[in-house]
Parts: structure tokens; sequence; C-alpha cells
């Protein structure tokens, strides 16, 4: 038995009051102290990897996150702008001026399958996993676009595309413009040109392109437009930097690029299309450097190829599936081009 | 926070304690609960350790990041391009697999290095390339724009082991008689155990037995790291005289004065015949015992006649020259002779002639074998020079 009178019984409320917010307090403080903690070792972390023993970790680091539209800054904390260029620079794939020498015709094809076959194999490395898709019918890849382009109009996500143009499979395509990694995805950069339409593009400035032409060769490399409209080119987008030119692999300075999740476009030299999509920024797969990149095309036997954009641009859709994982929480996001197969 | 001791009803001191609520709380002492100074000292424990935990990580991260440095194939290469930016050829040397021979020693190793590197070295770079060769790594090298060469990253234990892609001279094709004893790099050609091609039937003809021709031997030397350095002499210490032809190069002999002097006035007195003969004015035997009978070169002169050579009062040659006397071995020799050789007969008829004729020594006799005879004197050979 235990007596409290009424008035104290008013205080011992009152004091059981201030110990939940005295405890829930310590909790705040405890946790506080936990993530202050955290912060701290992740700082010294990522000091250690910048300023530590290790150039060529700062140079996967710095590379890594300048390829991110909201890491930018992490970096900057540690470096000037020159001395980001100068990694950048180090660290990348050497891009000559060289084009594809497109074939007079495709070489027999490797298997005996059917022209409109659709593969898809996983891919894996060290540091990523992926999918590849392999089009037999070159002639079924295409470029798909927004109808209309600017800063305030919305882009379309890859299932989107896929949906509207009644596509079998796509990934993402060309360059945007992506302010501060928020963009709508309705103002692509460079070149587009669609059905031997020019949409986009000036016919004088060099830019690296990816593109089919009428007897569906994937040309990449640097190009004008005018270069692009006289090689008969019919479907084309701006990006890069190339992998293949021709056969040959270009040569790689540094880490080649930072982990990120990359697209990859590539053709046999049968003529089938190699659509290549690559996780990253996931705890399942951190990404791939442009070298893991140029490897994987080579093991399918690419005679060219080329990078597509990346990051969380990176999708894979096919029957209506993505088939991998966005690196974004948000999932795809909205963009102005696509790559579909028809 | 307590309840003090006021606001405790006396009947109360003696009840059991409201639920929540310890002795500590309900005992009042007038002064602070300690309890705070326990939480915010075992805050700052936790914190301290917390700290202490993250800096052992980032130790073992540093640490971890100096093996994966020391590990990871750009350094190796970036040391060995300082290396040759240094020129520490030795360093690179010591680090290689290269295994010399008595063709490319160390030092020859070293001699190609200073060689292939030399250049900018402040301008080299590197570019990763995809590997030809399995489980290894490939690096093109660059002086500015200039790609130098190839280097490949073989696994060996945790690290690298850089290799500068050797790139070997063509091989060295050297042509002489036996009697000429060659050396590549210091090493005799005997000691290098290769094993020389019979070719004399390129440099000779005349005779149809083959056997008679002189020896030449033909080695040719393959996996020479550098340009090599030849000699070439006689047992006696004379070089040889070296020429340069389209498939090597072929060393002469070096030859007697003495035994040269002799040839060349047994050219002369062959040249003459062979000259007097066709204007009537020597007998064909003189000629023809000059020649070794088993060549087409005997047999021509055999069936050849004089018989419709004009009527001449005297014969002279207005020049004569002997030139470019060589031979290939002590057992031959090959020369030209150019000459204008004069007829009269109440006019004079002069004859640019040509000569080239080649001799070998057969049963220990010199003896002409072949010759090609046209009018094509030498301008600096005629008499009006």
């Amino acid at each position: 038995m235990w007596y409290i009178s009424r008035h104290s019984r008013k205080k011992v409320k009152k004091v059981r009051l201030r110990w939940v917010l005295k405890g829930i307090g310590r909790c705040f403080a405890v946790l506080g102290v936990t993530a202050l903690g955290g912060v701290l070792c992740a700082f010294g972390a990522i000091t250690v990897v910048c300023k530590g023993p290790s150039p060529s970790a700062r140079d996967l680091l710095v590379t890594t996150m300048m390829e991110t539209s909201a890491a930018k800054f992490i970096p900057r904390l540690y470096f000037s702008e020159a001395e980001i260029q100068n990694i950048l620079q180090k660290n990348t794939v050497v891009e000559g001026e060289a084009q594809t020498e497109a074939p007079e015709s495709f070489a027999p094809p490797e298997t005996e399958m059917p022209k409109d076959t659709i593969e898809v194999f996983d891919v894996t490395g060290s540091t990523y996993m992926g999918k590849m898709m392999v089009v037999h019918d070159p002639s079924r890849v295409k470029v798909a676009s927004i109808e209309t382009f600017g800063p305030e109009v919305r882009g379309l996500r890859v299932e989107e595309f896929a949906k509207k143009y009644n596509a079998v499979a796509a990934v993402n395509g060309g360059a945007f413009q992506d302010t501060n990694g928020v963009g709508k995805g309705g103002q692509p950069l460079g070149l587009i040109i669609r059905d031997g339409k020019f949409l986009l593009g000036n016919a004088s400035t060099r830019v690296s392109i990816i593109a089919f032409d009428q007897e569906n060769r994937l040309l990449v490399g640097r190009m004008t437009g005018q270069e692009a409209m006289d090689r008969g080119v019919r479907d084309a987008v701006s990006f890069g930097p190339a992998f293949i030119i021709n056969g040959e692999p270009l040569e790689v300075s540094g880490s080649g690029g930072g982990l990120n999740p990359r697209t990859v476009i590539g053709q046999r030299a049968d003529g089938a299309v190699l659509l290549l999509v690559i996780d990253g920024r996931q705890a399942h797969s951190l990404g791939a450097t442009y070298k893991d990149c140029i490897q994987v095309m080579m093991d399918y036997k690419a005679i060219n190829a080329a990078n597509l954009d990346g990051g969380s641009s990176t999708i894979m859709v096919y029957q209506g599936e993505v088939l991998n994982s966005c690196a974004s929480m948000y999932g795809s996001r909205a963009i102005p081009t696509a790559i579909i197969v028809e | 926070m307590g309840i003090s001791e006021k606001d405790k009803p006396a009947a109360s001191r003696q009840m059991p304690l409201a639920p929540g609520l310890s002795e500590q709380d309900t005992v009042t002492t007038g002064k602070p609960s300690k309890f705070r100074h326990w939480f915010a000292v075992g805050l700052s424990v936790y914190f301290v350790l917390l700290l202490a935990a993250g800096g052992i990580a980032v130790f073992f991260l540093w640490k971890h990041l100096e093996a994966y440095e020391a590990q990871s194939p750009a350094t190796a290469v970036s040391r060995y391009v300082d290396w040759i930016q240094r020129g520490e050829w030795e360093a690179i040397y010591a680090q290689s697999d290269f295994e010399p021979d008595r063709l490319n020693t160390k030092e020859q190793y070293m001699a190609y290095l200073a060689c292939l590197y030399n250049g900018e070295r402040e301008s080299m770079r590197t570019a990763e390339r995809v590997s030809d060769q399995p489980d290894t790594k490939q690096y093109n090298l660059y002086m500015g724009d200039r790609k130098v060469t190839t280097l490949t990253l073989y696994p060996e234990g945790t690290t690298w082991r850089v290799e500068t892609a050797l790139t070997y001279q063509e091989p060295v094709v050297l042509t002489a008689s036996p009697e000429i004893q060659l050396t590549v790099n210091g090493v005799a050609m005997t000691d290098l155990g290769i094993e020389p091609v019979e070719v004399g039937e390129t440099y000779f003809d005349g005779p149809r037995d083959a056997a008679l021709f002189p020896h030449m031997r033909r080695y040719t030397v393959e996996g020479l790291l550098n340009p090599p350095e030849i000699t070439a002499a006689t047992a006696d210490g004379q070089e040889a005289v070296p020429v340069e032809e389209e498939d090597g190069t072929l060393f002469y002999y070096p030859g007697n004065p003495d035994e040269q002097q002799e040839m060349l006035e047994l050219t002369e007195k062959a040249a003459k015949a062979y000259t007097q003969y066709f204007s009537k004015d020597a007998p064909k035997a003189d000629i023809l015992n000059r020649i070794y009978k088993d060549t087409p070169l005997y047999d021509a002169v055999k069936q050849s006649s004089n018989y419709w050579y004009g009527p001449h009062s005297s014969f002279s040659y207005q020049s004569f020259h002997i030139y470019n006397l060589q031979q290939y071995t002590p057992d031959d020799f090959t020369v030209e002779v150019a000459m204008e050789y004069a007829v009269r007969f109440y006019t004079t008829r002069v004859y640019p002639l040509h000569y080239r004729m080649r001799f070998l020594r057969i049963d220990g006799e010199f003896r002409l074998v072949s010759m090609v005879a046209d009018d094509k004197v030498p301008e600096n050979m005629t008499a009006k020079k």
C-alpha cells in the first residue's frame, strides 16, 4: 500500500513529465553526439582519401563525385577548381578526333539466331552489376525525343518513352541541361537527329555524337551536324566519350573516370547493337569506370562504342519492366531523349 | 529532479514510494542531483570513445590506402616513369625480368632504354590501353604527342612489375669469306652458335662446276636490342671492307698488296690478249690459255673467229686503266679494265673498251672464268682526259 496526497500526486505527475522530457532530451543528446561523431569520422575519412597517401583513391573519389549532380561540393571542400580540373583531365578517356569509318556491310552473324532476337545478359565486375542487351537487328534501334525543347519543358522518363513509342526496350539517351541536378529534363544539349530530321544542334560545331546511319551502322566520335547529315545519319544524340572506334579501344589515363552508373551503346561487326546499363551509387553496385565499360564492350566484341548519359539517368526498360536499379531514390528521371528498340 | 522534504506528507514517510520514484528522488538532500553530471560525463566518455573508434577507423583507412596505393598499377607505372625521367636504368634493370645473354648484355639493355627514352622526358605521360595479354595491364607511354612504347605490367605478389616492350633490331645479315673473322658485340660468330649459309653461288659465276667456287658464308643475327658493333678482320688483323648490299652487309677480303700487284699484271696480260686477238694482233691461244676450260667464256672465245678483221699497220693503247680490284676471298678477284684501243691503217680507228673480268684460283693458279665486255669507258679514263 502506498499513499500520496492529491497535492503530492500532482507533483509526482509533474516529476514524471520532467523525467520523460529529460529522457527524450538525453536520447537526442546521445543521437546528436553519435551523429556528430559520425560526421567527424566521415569528414576524417574523406580527408584521408583526399589528402592521404593514395593519389589513386583521391582521383577515383574526385572523378566519382564530380560526375554527380549533388556531391560536387565534396571535392570542392578540399581542392581548388584548377586542381579538380587537373585531376579530371588526368583521369579520363583520351579522345582524339577519330570517327567511325563505317564498313561497307556487316560481317556474317556470329550466332544463328532470328534477326528479331533480343537477348539480355547479366554483367558483373568487382565494383558493379548491370545488364547487357543485345539487339540483333540494328534497324530497330532508334532515337526517341520529346516534341519541344526548353528549360521549362518537362522531359519524359524512359518508361514513358517506351510506352509513347510502343518500344520493346529503351535506355536513356543523350546530354541535357541539368542545373544543380534538378533540371526538368526538357533542354537537350548538342545534337539530335531523328528519322533523318535535324531537331537540335549546330551544323558547324564539332560535338561527340552517337548516331545510326541509313545502313544502320553505329557512328561514334566527334563530328559537326553538317558532317553527320553528309554521312546520311538517320538518328543521333550527343554524348561521349567514345570508347571504341573502328575496333580500337580508346586509351584511358589514370582511373578513367569515377565509379558511377553508366549507360553505353555499341555495335558488333555483325551489326548487333549492344546496350549496356551499369548500376551505381548503391550498396549492390558502386558503379563502373570508363575503363570497366570499355572492357565489357570489348568482351562483347563491340567494334564501335560510346558512353551515353549516366548517373541517375541510367535506366533500361524491357517489355515494360525496368531491368536495373536506378541510382536515384525517387526512381527514373525525366530526360529529353532515349534510345529505343522498336 | 527530486521531491522536496516539505512537500512530503508525514504519513507518507513510512509508506511505499510511488512507481517510478526512487529513494534518491524522494529523499531530499537539499543539493542538486549528481545524476545529471553522470549523464554528462557518460555522454562525454561516449563521445570520446566514438572519436577514438573513428580515429582508429581513419588510421586503418590510412593504412589500407597506403597498401592500396602500393599495390596500384598506376603507382607502379608512376614509379617506373620516375626512374626513366631520372635516367635510373640500373633500377629499371634490377626490377626487370630481362635475361642478358652474350649479344644483349645488361649494358646493352640499359643503352637500349637510354636510346628509347631519349628526348623530353619531362613531357612523359601514360595512358592505359586494353591489354592484349591475359592477366596483364598495359600503358602506352608518350613524350608529348609521340608514342614511345608500351609498358606491360605483370602481377608479382601484391604489386606489379613493369616492363618496357622490347623492339628488336631487324635481323643483321653478314656475308664474308671463311677467312674473315666476324664478331658481333665483341662475340665471335663461331661462339654465338649461329649456323652460316653457304652463298658462294650468289657471288661467283663462270665454271660450270659450282664446287670450284670459293666459299662465302652468310650469317643472320637476330634478337639484337641495339645496332650491333661488328668487326671483320683476317687472322693477321687486316680489316675487311664492308659494303652495304640490299640484303645485308658484304665484307670484301682485304687482300695482300704484293699479291694484288700480281693480279693487276695478270689482268693486263689477259685483257690485252683478248683485245689483240680480235684485231688479229695476238693468237687465240694467248687468251685461251688464260681462261679456265670448263666455262661458257672459254667455249665462246674458242668458237669465235677474227677472220674478217681487216689488215692494219699497227695498234696501240691510247689509254689503259685497271681499277676496282675486289676480292671476296683469297681465291678470287674481280677487276675492271677500261681502254681505248687504236688500230691504224691509213686512218686510225679507236675502240673504247670496258671489261669486267673475274678470276678464280683453280689448282693453285688464277684463271679467267667470266667476262663482260662493253664500250662504256668511264669519262675520266679516256685519252682526252
